[in-house]
């Protein structure tokens, strides 16, 4: 059957812009490399547990949340039953060379009051910074309709870094350290993020944080029911190997086995910098082409997924980063295992009673470089450097947190993990970053008709892709007309 | 580097870029019009500059106010003093 629309990808920002633009009256067909839909998001069972591999918390869904509206224009509030994460320790971090543990409580008001007692000497500045954190993260467009949408993409190219931002309030090492936590969620360091982005990441769980009973899967379910509904096709094992056009308009795409599917527009969710290679070479000017391919990644991670035989506390409804030192934190695998910051978040947190573990720590594509082109077979060699990094992290976690002492492995991804699921290069694990000076590409592409989207376009998370769903689709069916029906779920 | 120097190597950068022919780039010519940009190749443009001379463009305004390729010459000859 002829469709309007094929959206390469069926991650959130894929699965997101199809649900959109099937709304408005088109006929959309979603197509996804992989054997299942959201092979990222979707998360997977070992030995009776259920561990998320992309989603683990939400922010700005509490009361008066900006992305609350969204939430509901999209019908997802029917589908997903969230529950609130700890009020008093939603997030928390420890640092090992001290020893201490400190617990962000959730809402502004609260995060004041705790870091002020926490910091009485810098309470003032607390307060300020805190404010500007509150009025800046619900300014990023679509959580606020009136944002002008070019004005705040250059605010993350030309505007200043956490780190200068940070640099005027904060003085004590810990107090940066909590100030620049988040970071590891974006995978940037605090010199090289913006503020505006760090604002809107942290931001949204310092208003309110949840999770999603059924984790991801339970996302990913939702929007496919959503997606039934609209009358829209999810195709997996469909991989596509070219995005053709005609007279410098898109046609349609060919996949790998040769078939070709005819379309007015189609939807890259893909990473950016992959788009190259899809497009013949005239079809892109090449100040173009090479501004995607140079796009530059965020770092990889290795991930633990691990078993406890009692449950974890200190977990239930609740992260745990660990940082090595006081000082700004950094999601930064250029240091040994054990001086890198990590986060630990309980798996399934209402299905597995306390006893899934998982552990993201960042890691570097070439501490697995030897294997890179081995393919998914991969050697005898490669599952005994798996199985030492899993054994070095799993001793780290029971060093750095006495109640992980004893965790079983139950599997470990790698770089070249996250590669095979996301394809990403270098499995960067938030994709391209929003880095600062660096100028991320717009939904619109040089080609008639060919539209990006994903966390690349507005930021990693469940947030950011939703929002950049908003960006493409708004590109599409003019934004006055989503930015309309937004109002109406206010 | 001279003014010509300057001069030629936005040109050349522009011309390999944005597959412009160097007939047509002269210094009254309309980037939009005459050259067949649009607001989708501006950001572009600032990426082929800041490349070619190694420096950072942060002057939005007068990015947007730009039209012509003279235009262009000015803004980077201002920015090449600015840098020297």
């Amino acid at each position: 059957m002829q469709q309007d629309v094929i959206v390469i990808g069926s991650g959130l920002s894929g699965l997101t812009s199809a649900l959109l633009l099937a709304r408005s009256g088109r006929k959309v067909l979603v197509l996804e490399q992989h054997a299942r839909p959201a092979p990222v998001v979707n998360g997977f069972s070992r030995q009776g547990l259920y561990f998320d591999s992309g989603f683990h918390y939400v922010g700005g869904l509490g009361k008066g949340g900006a992305f609350r509206p969204l939430f509901r224009h999209l019908g997802l509030d029917r589908k997903l039953e969230l529950f609130p994460f700890a009020a008093d320790r939603f997030d928390q971090l420890k640092i090992v060379s001290t020893g201490e543990t400190y617990a962000l409580p959730v809402g502004f008001a609260e995060i004041r009051r705790e870091l002020g007692a926490l910091f009485p000497q810098q309470r003032e500045k607390i307060d300020r910074y805190i404010g500007e954190i509150e009025t800046t993260w619900s300014r990023f467009p679509y959580l606020d309709l009136n944002t002008d949408i070019a004005d705040y993409a250059m605010q993350t190219v030309h505007g200043e870094s956490l780190k200068e931002r940070l640099g005027e309030f904060a003085e004590t090492p810990e107090l940066l350290s909590l100030l620049s936590m988040h970071s590891l969620l974006y995978g940037l360091s605090p010199e090289m993020a913006p503020f505006t982005l760090n604002a809107q990441v942290a931001g949204s769980y310092y208003h309110s944080a949840h999770g999603i009973r059924g984790g991801g899967r339970a996302l990913v379910a939702a929007l496919l029911e959503l997606l039934d509904e609209a009358g829209v096709e999810v195709r997996c094992g469909a991989e596509v190997t070219s995005i053709d056009a005609e007279a410098a308009t898109v046609s349609g795409v060919t996949l790998a086995d040769g078939e070709q599917l005819q379309a007015t527009e189609v939807v890259a969710t893909l990473n950016p910098a992959l788009l190259p290679q899809l497009l013949q070479p005239g079809q892109l000017r090449p100040a173009y082409r090479k501004r995607l391919a140079g796009l530059k990644q965020t770092c990889s991670a290795y991930i633990v997924f691990a078993r406890s035989a009692q449950a974890i506390e200190s977990l239930q409804k609740s992260n745990l980063f660990v940082q090595p030192q006081p000082g700004l934190l950094a999601a930064n695998p250029d240091c040994p295992l054990r001086e890198r910051a990590y986060y630990l978040a309980a798996a399934g947190q209402e299905q597995n009673g306390g006893h899934g573990v998982i552990g993201i720590i960042p890691a570097h594509v070439d501490e697995v470089a030897d294997w890179v082109d081995a393919g998914p077979q991969r050697s005898p060699a490669y599952r005994q450097h798996k199985e030492r990094i899993g054994a070095e992290l799993l001793a780290l976690f029971a060093d750095n947190n006495p109640e992980l002492a004893g965790l079983e492995l139950l599997e470990l991804a790698t770089p070249l993990t996250l590669h095979d699921y996301s394809l990403a290069p270098q499995g960067a694990v938030y994709g391209v970053g929003r880095f600062l000076g660096q100028y991320n590409p717009h939904p619109m592409t040089r080609l008639r008709g060919l539209f990006l989207s994903g966390q690349a376009i507005a930021a990693p998370g469940l947030l950011g892709t939703v929002v950049s769903s908003y960006l493409t689709c708004g590109s599409i069916l003019g934004h006055e007309q989503l930015r309309g029906e937004i109002r109406t779920c206010h | 580097m001279t003014e010509q120097e300057v001069i030629e190597l936005i040109d050349s950068s522009l011309a390999e870029e944005f597959e412009l022919d160097r007939a047509d780039m002269t210094p009254d010519a309309n980037i939009y019009e005459d050259l067949g940009l649009d607001s989708l190749d501006t950001v572009d443009m600032v990426i082929v500059l800041e490349g070619a001379f190694d420096f950072k463009i942060r002057e939005e305004e007068s990015v947007r106010a730009i039209r012509t390729l003279g235009d262009i010459h000015q803004f980077v000859l201002q920015k090449v003093v600015e840098h020297s």
